[in-house]
């Protein structure tokens, strides 16, 4: 029978690796077979031609093993000596990050991933992303929050490190939005973006008593379809059965060599941000296997139909009774603001409405100007 | 037999192996393949029994994501199996052949629309309140055989406009409606007057005679 122990420290050089090493040595002094491990190492300096950690080398030597057994000893290992998470992001290479608190909360069999920056015991504060986006995309606007919320993002199904569902609906998010609520457990705020802020009104109006106020930035739906459309519905149904035929043939993307690449692709649809935004938002959305680079937003998201219109949105607008920040951005997007002649008319309907512009920001307000949003949403909710 | 539709596994029962136009027959919310007894045999060729998913032998969906159309999505693959055919469907069963009608009018040459769980739907407009009670707290509403996905039950809480109903009957080749005496839906009554439609009363074995004559 195998058996292991877990040795661990509040900080560098406080003698993890000492302690370790006459662990070894003790116990192979009483017979016993031992296999050190120092999974992930930041830190490699060259030796005998070699990378090797310092740490690794001690531990391989305690063990009695040879320099052939260093990668089992060490199989991730980094050349910079930083915290790993940033060395790992400085090379490009994937280990499971830790920079915020993290959870899962289960939603109906569908595990919803969430993180967290702030003081647990501050007013929470629930943040729901767009479409093909994820929790991250709150990375920078949710610590500047995080002074005086508890501010809590997460990945809808099918998105960031969210379990796949094996179909989704609108319903469906909303039902998840309203476990993560219910497994925060007290009144909260909401804020949206884009697919995520319409959700976020839709999930107000399923609770009224909890949810006290709600931010959506640029999730106001998409333009009214047109008679001709509407007039097409069974045809674009037809489309819809193909494509779900069509499923079996692509259970997943294909793989890019380079997350690079990736980060080419999405740069197309934010050209305002920063490579370093774009790099860090890139590399939470994909995935790194042994063929390559993947989105981790599963193929099967851009796949549903139902008899929702566009015109409908008028109807939640009006049965929301919590008070309601509207955020758009003064620059236009593929994705965004709306024009004023359908917007206008639409929030007309919100019964408490506030609306306000950032200014330089296009349809990813919070992302490209997150401390005019952080300030905007601050004075809004202390108001 | 077993199909897949995207990532779920159904059930596809053949119920009669007679030679001649097939018909696949579509259960009510809550049933199964099984709940079409010795009707069957009354019809004059191959006839398939389907399970619908989170139903009877099919797999439960992961995510509880339920809707009309994805389980018209379930007998689409069963199509794809099977070939052209006609449809039968109560309750739930019923709106998805409406769906599949007026979605694959090549392959689905009639539809008979029957009474049964899941006829009804959620009303015109969507009611976020009512479809989370519904998945949240199974339990406040009738409730479904126990090998039944409990997450089914949104399936009586989803919108149906009759002018979206509407719009699959016009795209269908030909619907038989069986009245009885239940008050109906707008989008029933909204299909029930399509050019493509007849609405039937009477007996099941005469509505199976009725869709397998030719007008």
């Amino acid at each position: 029978m195998s058996r292991g122990v877990f040795v661990t420290g509040t900080d560098t050089a406080v003698g993890k690796t000492v302690a370790a090493c006459a662990l070894l040595h003790a116990l192979r002094a009483r017979g016993v077979r031992v296999a050190p491990m120092k999974p992930v190492a930041a830190g490699a300096l060259g030796h005998d031609g070699v990378l090797a950690n310092e740490d690794s080398l001690a531990l391989m030597r305690a063990a009695g093993w040879e320099r052939a057994d260093l990668d089992d000893v060490t199989p991730v290992l980094l050349r910079e000596a930083m915290a790993p998470h940033i060395a790992a992001y400085r090379e490009g290479r994937r280990i499971t990050l830790e920079p915020v608190r993290e959870a899962f909360v289960e939603s109906l069999g569908v595990r919803i991933h969430v993180v967290e920056w702030g003081d647990p015991d501050a007013e929470p504060l629930l943040c729901c992303h767009g479409f093909w986006d994820h929790a991250r995309s709150f990375a920078v606007l949710g610590p500047l929050l995080a002074e005086r919320y508890r501010v809590i993002a997460l990945d809808a199904r099918g998105h960031g490190d969210s379990d796949r569902a094996d179909a989704y609906s609108w319903g469906a998010h909303i039902r998840d939005i309203v476990a993560v609520a219910a497994w925060i457990g007290r009144p909260l705020h909401l804020i949206g973006h884009s697919m995520g802020g319409g959700q976020v009104i839709d999930t107000a109006i399923a609770l009224p008593d909890q949810v006290r106020r709600v931010v959506n930035i640029d999730g106001f739906g998409p333009p009214p379809i047109s008679a001709d459309e509407e007039a097409r519905t069974a045809e674009r149904f037809t489309g819809y059965l193909e494509q779900r035929r069509a499923v079996a043939q692509r259970p997943d993307w294909r793989p890019y060599d380079r997350l690079e690449q990736l980060i080419e692709r999405r740069k197309a649809q934010n050209p305002r941000l920063s490579a370093e935004w774009l790099r860090y938002f890139v590399f939470h959305a994909a995935r790194q296997a042994d063929d390559g680079w993947r989105w981790k937003a599963d193929p099967l998201l851009g796949q549903g139909f139902g008899p929702w219109r566009p015109d409908w949105i008028e109807h939640a607008y009006a049965r929301l009774q919590q008070p309601l920040l509207a955020v758009t951005g003064s620059e236009q997007d593929t994705w965004g603001p709306l024009p004023e002649g359908i917007l206008g008319p639409r929030l007309a309907r919100v019964p408490r409405l506030t609306r306000a512009t950032v200014a330089g920001a296009g349809h990813f307000v919070h992302m490209e100007r997150p401390r005019e949003t952080a300030a905007l949403l601050r004075d809004w909710l202390e108001a | 037999m077993r199909l897949r539709h995207a990532r779920i596994e159904l059930e596809l029962h053949e119920l009669s192996h007679r030679d001649g136009p097939a018909l696949l027959l579509l259960h009510a919310l809550g049933g199964s393949a099984a709940d079409w007894g010795e009707l069957p045999a009354a019809w004059p060729g191959r006839v398939l029994g389907l399970d619908f998913c989170g139903h009877g032998g099919s797999a439960h969906m992961r995510g509880g994501a339920y809707s009309p159309e994805l389980l018209a999505g379930d007998a689409d693959a069963a199509l794809a199996e099977i070939g052209p055919a006609a449809l039968a469907g109560a309750g739930i069963g019923a709106y998805v052949a409406l769906l599949l009608a007026g979605g694959r009018p090549d392959l689905v040459s009639a539809a008979l629309l029957l009474p049964g769980r899941g006829l009804a739907g959620g009303g015109p407009l969507p009611n976020w309140e009512r479809s989370i009670a519904f998945a949240l707290d199974p339990a406040r509403h009738p409730p479904l055989p126990p090998d039944c996905d409990p997450q089914c039950s949104l399936l009586d809480a989803d919108p149906r406009p009759p002018d979206y109903a509407a719009h699959f009957a016009r795209a269908a080749r030909r619907l038989l409606l069986l009245e009885d005496d239940t008050p109906r839906q707008p989008w029933w009554e909204a299909v029930g007057a399509d050019v493509h439609s007849t609405v039937l009363s009477g007996t099941l074995v005469d509505a199976f005679t009725a869709l397998a004559t030719e007008p």
